[in-house]
């Protein structure tokens, strides 16, 4: 993976002294909260309901073992012993003190960390493909490409103050794993006729209030010229997106108001303008990144087999385990959602033996999902048990990933200002009812994405069941949504009917599952499928008939 | 390309303090200021001695490019600190070629100057005054860029492939 | 319904709560505001040593239950961690599932 250079190292020990000199500025009354509130933010950290929270970058979600096992000491060092990994594949801790948020940022500045631009109107952390580097189905591996945007996207002088927050994801392969045609900009990686790498370029999609999926604005930008072209597109936005309207601020908003077609012209005209000046970085910084994403030395020898004797091991690698591009080894996804459990919450012990478990079994390297779960992205096939059955030790092999207990759902209100409704009570009480592995593997692929506002941190939008809470009239109240998905058939969750209480949800998500089940063609037509295929008459009639 | 051999002596040199022009704007010039009428850029087309012109967030500073060799002056406004739409502005002045003052006014505040710097403001008439020494402290405070602007530094990856 | 005034500790991020001399941890020791609350509150905004203060509705009690659940989840802490229960009262909202 990328390691920092002294260029890098700088920057990052430059902030965290800039940071601490803010700090010692608001704590000695030299600027007040509203002079500071931006600052802090700009450093990841928000005054939350109960304190604040850190939001800590992990780029395009990729980390070491040495990280990750820094990230485990300060969560029970500034923390109290736990971390929340986010739909950003960042990680978000709940409980920091404003006093200690610098000698935070110094700890993770010296494993090469940092908080930089994860808040505010700015580009924020670079996400990406969890299993780039090792998916079978990628043209190439897009980490160097998402670690040079994030290089060139720190600090730009042009874009820190954008109408919005704005968010990149590149990926690699037709099997979208993330979510880019749901991004201010979506990067997907191909080749062209004659053979060369480029990128498909999605501008404009996007969830919150008013979601929108990206239209393509260019078909093939070459990869020597991406990052121009990135320049061109924030600068149009920068200079047109709307200003008067925060909830219509977004570029999304922009490309729906003047057409994609008008806004590609624009962006054409502007890039036309830049292009000439030189602004992409030279093949040789491409290489350089590159060859720290080498691949690690895998084994040729390894057997290319699994011993599945173990019939609750088996059910792990039929469920966890994805194929990889090489011979012997394996892509393992830890389940961040044990039935009950907070979705995304790990412990700081969890994390020190996530840690130990990457440095033993995965060349120390571990990945970050959008649907807040863990990757081991290179184990050996034969090692695959051994790496289970310490994982179930820790309660972190639940074989559930893609199934109707994996939920994504933002903080909610347990613990975000925003929120107008609890998220997690919701996710748990959907999967205890559901706890039944017999009965979740009879259900198949069902993705349930809980969200505790119209911000949808918890991609409700893209949920094939979506769950939006809303405050009516003091009270909590949930909506219903079908039909959406993030992966490469993206589409918008439609609302069904109605919103419920809490109990009352949890019922409905039931009634709609088993009208699904009813009405498949067969066990293996998914929930998705099926509704794409009936509509939402028949769900609508088995929730409010 | 950027000429490496001169951005790293930029680099290298510690940040000159500006010299005020009065004494609340902050100016990295050595012409002798201007001081004649500054125009609303909705006027500017229809005056065609006009050698200064103030844009505001919502003007399209594009429209300026023909102008630019009679222009001395070039005030972009910044009615509130968070409307980035005038670092837009200034960059492409400058990469149009525009080399007179160009003056960030208004809302400008310390922890944004470096950036301004970047895209090329080189005079400042902030609404509340700044402290000079927290100025020099903000613009010293990071030792590289990551990318190109319309400032002379070379970013890291002309300086790890120089 | 009383009214009281909470804000943020700006050190902790701690939320905090008027006792009538001073600032608490413990919602139990919430005093109920009588005439003089907004001019308290007016008074505690424009000095800037806590962050987001502000007036809300409470049942009277020992301690007292704020009316939306925004505010009971601020006074007694998360409903998902009893671990993490912030005043010595049960939280009224508690999950089961947790």
């Amino acid at each position: 993976m990328y390691r920092y250079d002294q260029y890098d190292q700088a920057l990052v020990d430059a902030r965290v002294d800039e940071f601490r000199d803010q700090v010692k500025r608001r704590l000695a009354h030299e600027i007040t909260e509203d002079q500071f509130k931006p600052l802090r933010l700009m450093n990841g950290l928000y005054l939350q309901l109960h304190a604040y929270m850190l939001r800590v970058a992990i780029p395009y979600g990729t980390l070491s073992g040495t990280q990750m096992r820094i990230l485990g000491g300060i969560a029970r060092k500034y923390d109290r012993g736990y971390g929340h990994f986010t739909t950003r594949q960042n990680i978000q801790y709940n409980w920091i003190k404003l006093e200690q948020a610098p000698d935070l940022l110094a700890e993770l500045a010296a494993v090469e960390m940092h908080a930089i631009q994860t808040s505010g109107n700015c580009i924020r952390n670079i996400s990406s493909d969890q299993f780039a580097g090792s998916a079978a189905d990628e043209v190439a591996d897009p980490r160097p490409y998402a670690e040079l945007l994030r290089q060139w996207s720190s600090f730009h002088p042009e874009f820190s103050f954008l109408p919005r927050k704005f968010k990149i994801a590149v990926t690699a392969s037709d099997h979208d794993r993330a979510a880019v045609k749901l991004h201010d900009i979506g990067l997907q990686l191909h080749r062209n006729a004659a053979g060369e790498l480029g990128f498909r370029v999605f501008v404009g999609g996007g969830m919150g209030r008013t979601p929108f999926i990206a239209p393509v604005i260019r078909e093939f930008i070459p990869v020597s010229q991406y990052l121009s072209y990135c320049e061109a597109i924030l600068r149009v936005y920068n200079r047109y997106g709307r200003r008067d309207n925060i909830y219509k601020a977004r570029i999304k908003i922009l490309v729906h108001e003047i057409g994609a077609e008008e806004f590609t012209r624009q962006v054409e005209a502007e890039w036309a303008l830049l292009e000439p000046l030189a602004l992409d970085a030279p093949t040789a910084e491409y290489e350089r990144i590159k060859a720290q994403f080498a691949p690690p030395a895998y084994d040729a020898a390894a057997p290319d087999s699994i011993d599945r004797s173990d019939p609750d091991f088996a059910v792990w690698v039929d469920h966890n385990v994805a194929a990889h591009k090489v011979p012997g080894y394996a892509i393992a996804t830890i389940s961040l959602k044990p039935v009950g459990g907070i979705p995304g919450d790990a412990s700081a012990e969890q994390m020190e033996l996530i840690a130990d478990l990457a440095a033993k079994y995965s060349f120390d390297e571990i990945r970050v999902t959008h649907s807040q779960n863990l990757v081991l992205a290179d184990v050996r096939k034969d090692q695959l048990h051994a790496l289970w059955s310490a994982l179930a030790a820790a309660d972190l092999a639940t074989p559930n990933l893609d199934l109707v207990t994996d939920i994504i759902a933002c903080p909610g209100l347990d613990y975000c200002a925003l929120a107008n409704a609890r998220s997690i009570p919701v996710a748990q009480s959907i999967a205890v009812r559901f706890a039944n592995l017999d009965r979740q593997h009879d259900i198949g692929e069902l993705k349930i994405k809980i969200s505790g506002c119209i911000n949808a941190c918890g991609h409700h939008h893209a949920g094939h069941i979506g769950i939006l809470g809303v405050d009516r009239k003091g009270e909590e109240s949930y909506q219903l949504s079908l039909g959406g998905s993030g992966a490469e058939d993206t589409s918008l969750a439609k609302i069904l009917g109605p919103g419920f209480s809490e109990e009352g949800v949890v019922d409905a998500v039931e009634k709609v599952i088993e009208a699904y089940r009813a009405l498949r063609l067969n066990p293996q037509e998914r929930f998705l499928d099926a509704y794409r295929r009936v509509g939402a008459e028949p769900f609508k009639e088995a929730v409010y008939g | 390309m950027v000429d490496v051999q001169d951005s790293v002596k930029l680099a290298q040199n510690p940040h000159p303090r500006a010299t005020p022009a009065t004494a609340a704007v902050l100016r990295w010039r050595d012409d002798v200021a201007f001081d004649g009428p500054v125009v609303a850029f909705a006027d500017f087309g229809g005056d065609s001695n006009a050698a200064a012109v103030r844009v505001d967030p919502a003007d399209d500073a594009r429209a300026l490019v023909p102008h630019l060799a009679r222009l001395r002056l070039i005030e972009v406004s910044f009615p509130k600190y968070r409307d980035g739409r005038g670092y837009s502005a200034a960059r492409i002045l400058r990469e149009a070629g525009y080399t007179g003052e160009l003056r960030a006014a208004g809302d400008v505040l310390v922890d944004q100057i470096n950036f301004m710097r970047r895209v090329g403001f080189d005079s400042f008439a902030p609404a509340k005054p700044l402290n000079p020494d927290d100025v020099a402290a903000a613009l010293a405070r990071f030792p590289h860029v990551y990318q190109k602007a319309a400032d002379a530094a070379a970013p890291v990856w002309a300086l790890r492939h120089g | 319904m009383i009214r009281l005034l909470t804000a943020n500790d700006t050190l902790t991020g701690d939320v905090i709560w008027w006792s009538g001399k001073g600032w608490s941890l413990n919602l139990a020791d919430a005093v109920a505001l009588g005439a003089e609350g907004d001019a308290l509150l007016a008074e505690v905004v424009a000095a800037e040593n806590v962050n987001d203060p502000n007036i809300i509705e409470a049942e009277a009690g020992s301690p007292p239950r704020p009316r939306t659940m925004r505010e009971r989840i601020r006074g007694f802490g998360p409903t998902v961690r009893a671990d993490l229960a912030r005043a010595a009262a049960p939280h009224p909202d508690q999950t089961k599932a947790a």
